[in-house]
């Protein structure tokens, strides 16, 4: 058994997932940052003029961790450490003369490792691309699941630096409108993201109200480096082993032509003899936050379920997709207890996290 | 439990011939270095796994830096900055899917991983191991550079047992290999100085 014990994020949208809820719900897009030039991205607000990269990790996780009421955790139990994260660690030293024989996730995870006020057993890195918090959580619930720790503190970062915004300019997969617009006809590509997740998984629930992560189930399917098979089998794989009737797919959604090909026909394959759940996304509003991205949905999905609200996708104006008439243009309120929770990566990373919540609407 | 062990020493150094796995991975002329190594080996015979646990040391750095110094233009070896790419174009060579996990820990990565190998043995059917390591780097006009992929696959649950298969590295039968399961009381792992100096 895996219960999410405690979750916090930072977005473009805020400090916490309550700020990044209500601008879902308001159908407001976060703050766009051109400090990078002429490709805006969504940046968490704050002054980090003369700060490394490495120190505004060090900053936004303090921030994060410092949310955790660490009193209401026995700190003498056995604890895990997963750290999901993509590029934004390497900036400091991607750009000198030779290259790095460092590990640049190496540093970081010490430091949290020492930062935070409990021993920790055992610490990695999981760098599964933009399935990464997907991954993360995947190898939490296996330790929680056979008993290996009590506790897993997961933490997920990713900032926008020039490496990685350069990356996904020589790719062409940022939205030359800059417009996010997933699932629409014309979609045009996605806009990156800073975002850092922090989250404790638990073998025990808490409160009655917590989240059960009931499975994760991923794949790395060998087809293409930056394209996943279009067919959506393998993503649909990773969804129909989930056993729980659905009520809402959280999609992965980044406005790519073929990453939205993708999950529409992983969907009608894997629902297509039960019914078909109502979809939403959230990086029209905050952009691709990478290795975060998972963990930033999974902190929206915990809002959902206090709140019976689902926000909508309201840049969605015209969809000939399969899926387009269970896609949310707006928020609406529905009665959610199970959410899956999609995830594309590069390198053929799929993945899908199924969440249930037994008392939903309380908190 | 038993262990086949895989390794091979390869040089990447281009122009490449281009390699049997060409028709499963047919832009086999756009992987950097550590994945056409592992690639390398992984299609050298098929195998059956449910997990790949993939551990770099030194994660991407060499690509990322290789991006960089090309004027950040090249979108082919931007993907192969993410280090679980090479994991997905080694499976592509060997025409095989699974679960795969790249995990990363500095010096400490060889240790996590297989950890997390042995580990994992006890609910995966048959879990795997890939590690590449940059043992030689000429920044010269060869950009030559020399990899060693290692592959571990575990299978037959039960007693712990070794078996070398395919190797190419000399010095692989020189040195005292040995395990015992690390979840045992007391946990004991080495496997020679080549590899994996202490697992605790």
């Amino acid at each position: 058994m895996s219960y999410l014990n405690f979750i916090s994020c930072a977005t473009c949208h805020g400090d916490d997932q309550q700020s990044l809820f209500q601008g879902l719900l308001q159908d407001r897009p976060g703050k766009l940052s051109h400090a990078l030039g002429d490709s805006p991205y969504f940046s968490i607000s704050g002054d980090f003029s003369g700060l490394s990269y490495f120190q505004r990790f060090q900053t936004l996780i303090s921030q994060q961790l410092d949310r955790i009421d660490w009193n209401s955790f026995e700190k003498q139990k056995k604890w895990g450490l997963v750290l999901a994260s993509t590029k934004g660690i390497t900036e400091d030293t991607v750009w000198n003369s030779s290259f790095s024989t460092v590990d640049p996730y190496f540093e970081l995870l010490n430091w949290i490792e020492s930062f935070a006020p409990v021993d920790f057993s055992n610490s990695v890195v999981v760098s599964n691309a933009c399935s990464s918090s997907h991954g993360a959580i995947e190898l939490a619930k296996i330790w929680l699941d056979h008993q290996q720790y009590d506790h897993v503190l997961v933490v997920a970062a990713d900032l926008i630096g020039p490496f990685t915004l350069k990356g996904f300019q020589s790719l062409r997969a940022l939205s030359p409108t800059h417009k996010v617009q997933p699932f629409d006809n014309n979609r045009d590509g996605l806009l990156l993201g800073d975002g850092i997740a922090t989250a404790i998984l638990g073998r025990t629930a808490q409160n009655k109200n917590e989240i059960k992560v009931e499975s994760v189930h991923s794949l790395c399917e060998g087809s293409s480096a930056t394209r996943p098979d279009t067919s959506g089998q393998n993503l649909a794989r990773c969804f129909t082993q989930s056993q729980n009737d659905i009520d809402l797919i959280m999609s992965h959604g980044t406005a790519t032509y073929y990453n939205d090909l993708t999950e529409a026909n992983a969907m009608e394959l894997a629902f297509k003899n039960k019914p078909m759940p109502k979809v939403t996304a959230s990086k029209w509003s905050v952009g691709h936050t990478l290795g975060a991205s998972g963990m930033v949905d999974l902190a929206i999905a915990e809002q959902i379920f206090k709140t019976q609200t689902v926000p909508g996708v309201p840049t969605l104006k015209n969809c000939q997709l399969s899926i387009a008439e269970q896609i949310l243009r707006a928020s609406e309120k529905h009665e959610i207890r199970n959410i899956m929770i999609s995830s594309l990566g590069f390198g053929g990373m799929c993945s899908a996290m199924t969440l249930s919540c037994e008392a939903p609407g309380e908190s | 439990m038993r262990v086949d062990i895989e390794q091979l020493d390869f040089t990447f150094s281009p122009p490449l011939q281009e390699p049997s796995w060409s028709p499963q991975v047919p832009r086999w002329y756009q992987l950097d270095g550590a994945a056409f190594a592992l690639a390398e080996l992984f299609a050298r015979k098929t195998r059956n796994m449910d997990l790949l646990i993939m551990a770099s040391p030194l994660a991407s750095n060499l690509t990322d830096w290789e991006f960089v110094q090309s004027g950040c233009q090249h979108a082919q070896k931007f993907v192969h900055t993410l280090p679980n790419v090479r994991a997905s174009m080694a499976l592509k060579a060997a025409e095989h899917n699974c679960f795969s996990l790249c995990l990363q820990k500095g010096p400490e990565t060889r240790d996590v991983a297989l950890r997390e190998f042995f580990y994992s043995s006890q609910f995966q059917s048959v879990p795997a191991l890939a590690m590449v390591d940059l043992l030689e780097f000429d920044e010269g006009v060869q950009k030559r550079q020399v990899y060693r992929s290692t592959l571990l696959t575990a299978s037959d649950r039960g007693s712990w047992r070794l078996e070398l298969s395919e190797t190419s590295a000399s010095d692989f039968k020189t040195n005292e290999i040995w395990a015992r399961n690390p979840f045992a009381q007391k946990q004991t792992f080495k496997m020679g100085p080549w590899l994996w100096e202490k697992l605790s």
